[in-house]
């Protein structure tokens, strides 16, 4: 096709989408008269025909010591197809009154940044529209209400080749405290579709950093759109309101009152706190509503409105995951490709188990992407800019299985920290997996990282509910529900063992520490003491090579240098993980200067026939001491863990730890008399729970005094009726940390 | 004629490259020297140079960057520029080895920061992604600045990385006078050469060996700003000769400046119709002249939102004052204009009065747009002078911010100005005094403790907690200022936040369960823990000074009253040091059944300079062992 032809189509093309666009009225701002028309008809909406609640005035008394109070706050979603043309709007109205009670309010509210106040978007070829509209109003103590003039915000943009984003910044006039600010502000989104369309989902929390008097979630769904909401946490139940049968219109409404402002507690969790109403909106695609592929189903039954998705539709949907992966064009089939290439041989030469399989397939996956980091080339020419996510792995090691004949189940599981099986709502509230069938010792793959290992858990991810369903070359079964292993302290344990020495001065401590770590607690040392060295040095040649491989021969230029360059890479790592350390034992054990004298890397963890992190630390740390005559008052803080601030003794909401887990911690001290010392007996602390326990006790072995101390957390939700229980708890913790000794140093 | 111009720039930009042609520095000695930077400039070349404009007559800057960018990590570089209707940004290119060019991503925008709502400088940022093989990147970029009164103070440092080698060369033209001062030279390796033309040109060159960059925000921590650091220059264009010959002022001298800051600063004729019932009204309690002004004063700090604006004549020309009063917010210029046409409707003759904060260390013995970063109000009344900045919060009239003591002013006075410095405050007037009453109980001390601020003292904590919000006042009080996070303090009461006159109280009662230690018959009782809040201490490896919020005096004064079950055994020695900066005083006495513990921490710097480390850390180490003393109790045997 010459140039000329091509001219010719793109003027058609043009012609096309321009006529179609002279029928669809509503948002066809040919002339900037209409648009004016539009905002004056919306200011009119949200100032003039406003519901009560925008009128009140007074701020509860309870609320007069607070910095601001949103007096009434509505949001209005609308979704709706056009008539007969092939767009989709999606409007979303914020309207909010809120009442200045000090210094901090007026400075907050009174600086407004908002986009233009226009039409923001015109594709050329697909007609997505955003138009956006804002006012301002203040309303003074006197009744008086000023308008404010947008006019008078100054624009500020960023601009990078064609690419601009402008937006405008406003500094509120004459506002002061007692002032009300009324600010409303439309997004108004149209765009074409042909099928099934879900909008966004949306999370949406009821309570926030100021106390709330009115609010309102209004929705409006027309013309074969649908919902799925669900109100959580005590929020208030969607209620439907109003259904217009000719004009097709569906409206729901959420209505709340005297919503007091979050508090944020430490160990607490808004997830499950925060009262919240989940929703999203979805264009069902045709008129009579049917819904394909798994995905679309997970949304079915179509109903105006609902609260529940279909997880039955997961079986289908894992079919098509699979599928995808399986894709020529899908930019992670390498994964798929290779693994079941790996699998296929290693299988020649030995009878494989699937879970032995599956632990195979899982690292040869892990280092096929984590390798290529250290290759000139690499063989997977998608690999920059992308991420391995569990959703690949899984689909990938999946497709592998089903291929060489082994039924497998694929999971969906409920993350601890995003939902519950109650309050699902929204397909990436799942996270999928792989459980292997054996009844004995399935293996489950939920998690993959540079560090992670086949069969660890996360801790977000045990005992919580998943859907699976068994996958093979005949399809997926039905879905069904079960729980995830149960998360277990010993799971998740620390073991220190050091010993501190003290320097002739007393001043300062001498402390050699060996560390263990298994499961969660590796977390919180896995970015510090790991680095790319350690992931090359572990790559296992005689294994992998044959599929893990730089594509760019050895000896060419470009490789030297790719080598010396990693040699850098290598040392700048070390550098910064010395650095890393530093930090970290500080945090850790609360001390302010810390001098590195070694580290010692034993073993990765990376492996799951020897799991435990372990490594070897040296380092240098001021002694919290006094002199007094021949002896030293000697405080035990700066060698054990951190612990933070004295707890308050109210507690709002439930407790929330991160997981159950088991930290052991011997300590050797010596450099000084002990048989002349005293006060050790303050050492010796015990709580006891079935929940969280503490318990330390000391020896003397020759003339060192060791210390053993052993937290238990065996369960990680406690009602805020506890609190006083683990007040108990921290404060054995914290006295055991602040024990003081006097130390004989004659 | 065309042909003439084209020889004469390929000319100059081959003495610019001749110049700029420095041998790069290998990596690893660039890595020697700057271990943990990601990237590093080997050569930094600024070349300067002047021509009279033909159509606007004004003298103009051309500022030419050549930049030899080492990349040591795989990281995007970056560089940055600023432009206004008064300087602009040309062709700026990549060369990698000065071979190949490179296509850099270039993003422009307007200057968008936490502390300015609004200014109209815009950014143009350049960044690249390196191949790491490469061994440099040559950067040139060039600036012109339309007119050189806009061209003040330039760094040798670079903000973002360091630099092995700078050199800063300007040619001077005949026709020029240019006087060029340089400050902070003395920690750093620096040379200048002077040489001169035939032409009857000066070339100045400035080299600079191994120069940080400037602390990134995780050492930011009392850092007042890099002209307290790092090496620049200030530009005192004095005079020109034009095409006939003619001698003409730039700025010869302080009354240049000025007058050009009243062209600036435009008509500030105020409406006096329109002030005089508002002012009537503010003033209607008055009983005297001062009251009059101070009800003025502390109406616009109490009803003017302070909102940071730098737009137009290089952000120094003020918004009128009605403008400001209608709006009820506005800049430090709005501010002080509004703050002189209502002080001047109640009958007074106040000024508005340009100045340099904390910040720059420039002051009017060098003029220069680059000396003034900020606008205060000034009055002359009783013989008394006052400088009144409204832009901070209930801020007593005669008290100033310690953001301005120390710096000069330079007062509008009709065709004349006047030149003062706002007077610094003693540290003697700077109190933050703690007294605190204890009892031992259950092996707690137990008791009621008061924080009093004044002075500066005052000023600094005021300023904090009138602008969080009011339910947080308490919570700011326990985690801000008395962190001591292992001792409990309850009922916290906060008065005198609105008193401009008096000192601002905290009252609170305080538990502290680990300061008292049994072992048998012995007690041991250590209650001087030292406060970190009180006098910062920060890595100084590459830092060149060190900034205190105020000047120290910090006093406590603590009874311990002890039970009819305890004696006292002994007490740690009083120990005092003093000499002209830093002093302390600890003191331990028994009074009947009391213990009385006071101590005294003064530091008479704000700012304390590299010179001054070790003195200073040395000092706080003997203070801190000399807090770390323990007061020796026993039980007493029944």
């Amino acid at each position: 096709m010459t140039t000329k032809h091509y001219i010719v189509l793109f003027a058609l093309t043009l012609f096309i989408n321009l006529a179609f666009c002279q029928y669809d009225d509503e948002f066809n701002y040919s002339s900037n008269d209409t648009f004016t028309k539009h905002e004056a008809e919306l200011k009119d909406y949200f100032w003039n025909q406003c519901d009560s609640t925008f009128r009140i005035s007074e701020v509860p008394n309870k609320w007069e010591n607070e910095s601001a109070v949103i007096l009434s706050k509505r949001i209005e979603y609308t979704v709706k197809k056009k008539g007969f043309s092939n767009k989709l709007l999606e409007h979303y109205y914020y309207h909010i009154r809120v009442k200045l009670l000090d210094n901090n309010a007026v400075d907050e509210f009174s600086e407004y940044t908002f986009k233009n106040s226009k039409r923001q978007y015109r594709g050329a070829f697909s007609y997505e529209t955003i138009n956006l509209y804002t006012g301002v109003k203040v309303e003074k103590e006197n009744g008086e209400i000023i308008e404010v003039d947008l006019s008078d915000a100054v624009e500020k943009e960023i601009s990078s080749g064609y690419r601009r984003k402008a937006y405008n910044k406003l500094a509120i006039p004459n506002t002061q405290i007692g002032d009300i600010i009324d600010i409303y502000y439309c997004i108004e989104r149209k765009f074409p579709i042909s099928g099934f369309h879900e909008f966004s989902p949306v999370y949406f929390e009821l309570q926030g950093e100021y106390p709330i008097l009115n609010q309102t979630l209004h929705f409006n769904i027309l013309r074969n759109c649908y919902l799925n909401a669900k109100s959580i946490n005590g929020a208030p139940d969607l209620k439907c309101v109003d259904v217009n049968v000719n004009e097709g219109i569906d409206s729901f409404e959420l209505t709340d009152k005297d919503r007091e402002k979050f508090i944020d507690e430490e160990w607490s969790n808004s997830i499950f706190e925060v009262p919240a109403l989940k929703f999203q909106a979805y264009f069902a695609g045709s008129a009579n509503g049917y819904l394909n592929s798994g995905y679309e189903s997970f949304f079915a039954p179509i109903s105006k409105l609902k609260s529940k998705p279909n997880t039955a539709a997961l079986a289908d949907f894992s079919i098509s995951m699979k599928t995808n992966i399986m894709n020529a064009y899908n930019p992670y089939r390498p994964l798929y490709i290779n693994t079941y290439r790996y699998l296929k041989r290693i299988s020649k030469t030995k009878e494989f188990s699937t879970e032995e399989l599956t632990e195979e397939a899982y690292y040869f996956i892990r280092e096929f992407w984590y390798q290529q980091n250290f290759h000139l080339t690499p063989q997977f020419f998608s690999y920059q800019n992308r991420q391995l996510d569990i959703i690949n792995t899984t689909f990938a090691i999946s497709a592998a299985l089903i291929r060489l004949k082994r039924p497998h189940k694929i999971i969906y599981l409920i993350p601890k920290n995003i939902s519950t099986k109650e309050e699902l709502l929204f397909l990436a509230e799942l996270t999928p997996g792989i459980k292997t069938s054996s009844t004995q010792a399935p293996i489950y793959i939920t998690d993959i990282g540079p560090t992670t290992n086949c069969g660890e858990i996360p801790s977000t991810h045990r005992a919580t509910t998943a859907f699976s369903t068994s996958i093979s070359n005949l399809g997926a079964s039905k879905i069904t529900t079960i729980e995830t292993p149960e998360q277990k302290a010993n799971y998740n344990t620390c073991h220190i063992e050091s010993e501190a020495a003290f320097f002739s001065d007393y001043d300062s401590l001498l402390v050699k520490s060996k560390i263990s770590l298994l499961g969660a607690e590796k977390l919180s040392w896995d970015s510090v003491v790991f680095v790319s060295k350690t992931i090359q040095e572990e790559f296992n040649k005689e294994k992998y090579s044959k599929y893990i491989f730089d594509k760019t021969l050895t000896e060419t230029a470009a490789s030297k240098e790719r080598k010396q360059e990693l040699l850098l890479l290598f040392e700048e790592e070390e550098q910064e993980r010395l650095e890393s350390i530093k930090e970290k034992i500080k945090q850790s054990f609360s001390v302010e200067d810390v001098s590195l004298k070694h580290f010692n890397l034993i073993n990765s963890g990376r492996w799951k026939q020897n799991p435990n992190l372990i490594f070897e630390i040296e380092y240098a740390i001021k002694a919290n001491t006094t002199n007094i005559g021949s002896n030293i008052i000697f405080s035990t803080n700066n060698l054990t863990s951190h612990l933070g601030s004295i707890l308050e003794s109210e507690r709002k909401y439930d407790i929330y730890l991160p997981y159950k887990k088991e930290v052991m911690h011997s300590i050797r001290l010596t450099g000084f008399n002990v048989s002349n010392s005293s006060g050790f007996e303050k050492l010796t602390k015990s709580f006891e729970s079935d929940e969280i326990s503490f318990s330390s006790q000391y020896k003397i072995e020759e003339n060192s005094l060791v210390i053993n101390s052993k937290e238990t957390i065996n369960e990680i939700e406690l009602k805020k009726t506890e609190w006083l229980k683990f007040m108990d708890f921290k404060k054995s913790m914290y006295d055991f940390k602040n024990t003081k000794l006097k130390l004989s140093i004659e | 004629m065309r042909r003439v111009l084209l020889i004469l720039m390929s000319l100059f930009i081959l003495l610019c490259c001749a110049i700029a042609d420095n041998t790069p520095y290998s990596k690893q000695e660039l890595k020697k020297k700057w271990p943990k930077a990601e990237t590093i400039i080997s050569n930094y070349t600024t070349v300067i140079t002047f021509a009279i404009n033909s159509n606007s007559g004004k003298i103009e800057v051309f500022q030419n960057d050549t930049i030899d960018i080492v990349p040591i990590l795989n990281k995007p570089f970056e560089r940055l520029y600023y432009y206004n209707n008064y300087a602009s940004v040309n062709k700026c290119t990549l060369k990698e080895n000065n071979e190949y060019k490179k296509r850099m991503s270039i993003i422009d925008g307007n200057e968008d920061s936490e502390n300015i709502f609004h200014s109209d400088l815009k950014f143009r940022h350049f960044s690249y992604s390196p191949d790491i093989n490469s061994k440099f990147y040559r950067f040139t970029g060039m600036q012109t600045i339309n007119d050189i009164r806009y061209w003040g103070a330039e760094f040798l440092n670079d903000p973002i990385y360091p630099v092995k080698t700078r050199k800063y060369i300007i040619k001077i033209p005949k026709w020029l006078k240019l006087k060029i001062q340089d400050f902070n030279f003395k920690h750093f390796d620096i040379s200048k050469t002077e040489k001169n033309g035939s032409d009857g040109s000066t070339l100045i060159e400035y080299t600079a060996k191994n120069l940080n960059k400037n602390p990134s925000k995780k050492n930011k921590d009392s850092f007042l700003s890099p002209f307290h650091s790092y090496p620049n220059l200030l530009f005192l264009p004095e005079k020109y000769t034009n095409e006939n010959g003619n001698d003409k002022n730039i700025h010869s001298n302080v009354d240049d400046l000025y007058k050009w800051y009243t062209e600036l600063a435009g008509n500030l004729d105020y409406d006096t119709v329109f002030f005089e019932p508002i002012v009537t009204d503010i003033v209607t309690e008055a009983k005297s002249s001062t009251d009059s002004i101070k009800a003025i004063y502390y109406w616009v700090q109490d009803n003017i939102r302070y909102v940071a604006f730098e737009e137009g004549l290089a952000g120094f020309r003020p918004d009128r004052a009605k403008s400001v009063y209608e709006k009820k917010y506005g800049d430090c210029k709005g501010m002080s204009n509004l703050l002189s046409a209502m002080l001047n409707q109640a009958g007074f003759n106040a000024k508005i009065a340009w100045m340099g904060t904390q910040h720059l260390i420039y002051d009017y013995s060098t003029p220069s747009i680059a000396t003034d970063n900020h606008m205060i109000c000034y009055l002359n009344h009783n013989n008394q002078d006052y400088y009144l900045d409204a832009t901070y919060n209930k801020l007593a009239l005669g008290n100033n911010s310690p953001a301005i003591q120390g710096k000069q002013v330079l007062i509008e006075n009709g065709s004349n100005y006047i030149i003062k410095t706002i007077p610094k405050k003693d540290v003697k007037c700077n109190i933050a005094k703690q007294t605190s009453n204890y009892t031992i109980h259950n092996n707690q001390l137990i008791g009621n403790t008061t924080l009093s601020y004044s002075g500066d003292a005052k000023i600094v904590l005021n300023s904090a907690l009138t602008s969080i919000k009011q339910n947080d006042k308490e919570k700011f009080i326990q985690e801000v200022v008395w962190k001591h996070k292992d001792i409990q303090i309850s009922d916290i009461e906060i008065t005198n936040i609105n008193q401009r006159d008096s000192a601002l109280i905290v009252n609170f009662q305080e538990k502290n369960t680990n300061c008292l230690v049994k072992f048998d018959q012995e007690v041991f009782l250590n209650v001087n823990k030292f406060n970190s809040t009180t006098a910062a201490r920060v890595d100084t490896v590459d830092r060149y000074h060190i900034y205190l919020t105020r000047k120290i005096n910090s006093q406590s004064e603590m009874s311990i009253e002890l039970p009819s079950t305890m004696q006292l055994i002994k007490l740690p020695k009083s120990e005092s040091y003093s000499d002209s900066i830093f002093s302390f005083k600890v003191d331990y006495m028994q009074v009947d059944n009391k213990i009385i513990f006071s101590k005294e921490l003064k530091i008479d710097h704000q700012i304390i300079y590299k010179d001054l480390f070790n003195k200073y850390y040395t000092f706080l180490d003997k203070y801190k062992k000399c807090l770390n003393k323990t007061i020796e109790l026993t039980i007493k045997q029944p």
